[in-house]
């Protein structure tokens, strides 16, 4: 009886993740666009399973020594270590791209968060509590 | 928000009033408060749970080494199940008092 | 901490671009830079370089200014003979600057610094939004 177990607000949460990994790697990207060598990457879009202990999420890393996103974060859920698969973005990419993801990115994040929100909200006014 | 900890243990508590229940009227109540006891336990659980990971999630950004999101969806995910547990332990109380008050 | 760290990452892109349009501003300053005397050579164009680093803490790569490399053009020389630096032909050596490149790359180290800047600025708003689910 969980909260968590919402399927809704489980998939939400992991889209906070998934934007906010997104938003290191665009970081990434922008700061080295002049590094010489320097492949710009990206994220797989998030499995959105609902089902419980949505690992759908892999853990593949093209070069092991990059990007392992730390598995156990204290009190996190063990089922929802949540990671995501990075894919190399094929030729470089310019400014103007990145800048106009960067912005994508942020919106997405926003509107993920608001439905998070709301679905709390949602929950506690059914419980005949909410604000 | 060792205060987490503390409501929880008074909440288990009052799961006992659904057990007293049963126990006065074994015909009418008892499947009754059985199952308010269950639902009960249930939301007891499922709060026990998320303030837990909600406490940890605390600790470790004072510390300085949480992930904002977690903290907060941890936090935002606690308080949705204390409400939702104390909803719970209001109705069953509610429905208790009103056997209680039934003519035998 | 994921912000946190995007920030960072982002951080250092600000730092190298900065440094890097300090460099061009010098090479602008001394495009026209000969020297005192002749058989010397007059101001060298500065180039930067680029390099990345693989910071365990944040787990990200980031990138750092290498080395100053002079830029190894040949000098342009132009016909003077009053000229205290003028050669036994006349000849003056001027800095292999070229106002018009400098000006371009000054330009898009400006438009790289204002892309990490938008980023940290997004991040932030997107750390906002998140203490804001918290809010009443």
């Amino acid at each position: 009886m969980a909260v968590t177990d919402l399927p809704l607000v489980a998939m939400l949460k992991t889209r906070l993740h998934w934007h906010q990994t997104r938003q290191k790697l665009l970081a990434e990207t922008g700061a080295n666009a002049d590094t010489p060598g320097f492949k710009p990457k990206e994220l797989k879009a998030p499995g959105l399973a609902p089902a419980r202990g949505a690992a759908a999420v892999s853990v593949e890393r093209t070069n092991a020594a990059h990007l392992s996103l730390a598995a156990a974060r204290p009190g996190e859920d063990a089922v929802l270590a949540s990671r995501f698969e990075v894919t190399p973005s094929g030729n470089a990419v310019s400014l103007e791209d990145e800048m106009m993801k960067v912005s994508q990115n942020q919106s997405d994040y926003q509107l993920a968060a608001s439905l998070y929100q709301k679905s709390l909200q949602m929950l506690r006014t059914a419980v005949g509590r909410g604000k | 928000m060792p205060t987490t900890a503390f409501a929880a243990g008074a909440y288990a508590a009052t799961q006992g009033l659904a057990g007293l229940g049963q126990a006065r009227k074994p015909a009418a109540a008892g499947a009754a408060g059985g199952e308010f006891g269950a639902l009960l336990q249930g939301a007891v659980d499922g709060f026990a749970q998320s303030g837990r990971k909600a406490e940890a999630q605390a600790l470790a950004a004072a510390a300085g080494k949480a992930d904002v999101v977690d903290v907060v969806t941890a936090v935002a995910e606690s308080e949705a199940a204390l409400e939702t547990l104390v909803a719970v332990r209001d109705r069953v109380i509610a429905a208790y008092e009103e056997i209680m008050r039934m003519p035998i | 901490m994921d912000f946190l760290k995007t920030i960072s990452v982002a951080a250092s892109g600000l730092k190298v671009q900065s440094r890097r349009r300090r460099l061009i501003a010098g090479n602008i300053a001394n495009a026209d830079s000969t020297a005192e005397k002749p058989g010397v050579d007059p101001y060298r164009r500065k180039i930067p370089t680029f390099g990345r680093r693989f910071d365990r803490e944040l787990e990200a790569q980031v990138v750092e200014l290498g080395r100053v490399k002079p830029d190894p053009t040949a000098f342009r020389t132009k016909y003077e003979p009053g000229h205290p630096a003028a050669d036994a032909q006349g000849e003056v050596k001027l800095p292999n600057v070229n106002p018009v490149i400098e000006t371009m790359d000054m330009r898009e180290a400006q438009r790289s610094y204002e892309a990490n800047l938008n980023l940290i600025t997004a991040t932030r708003r997107m750390i906002t939004r998140t203490l804001e689910i918290l809010r009443v």
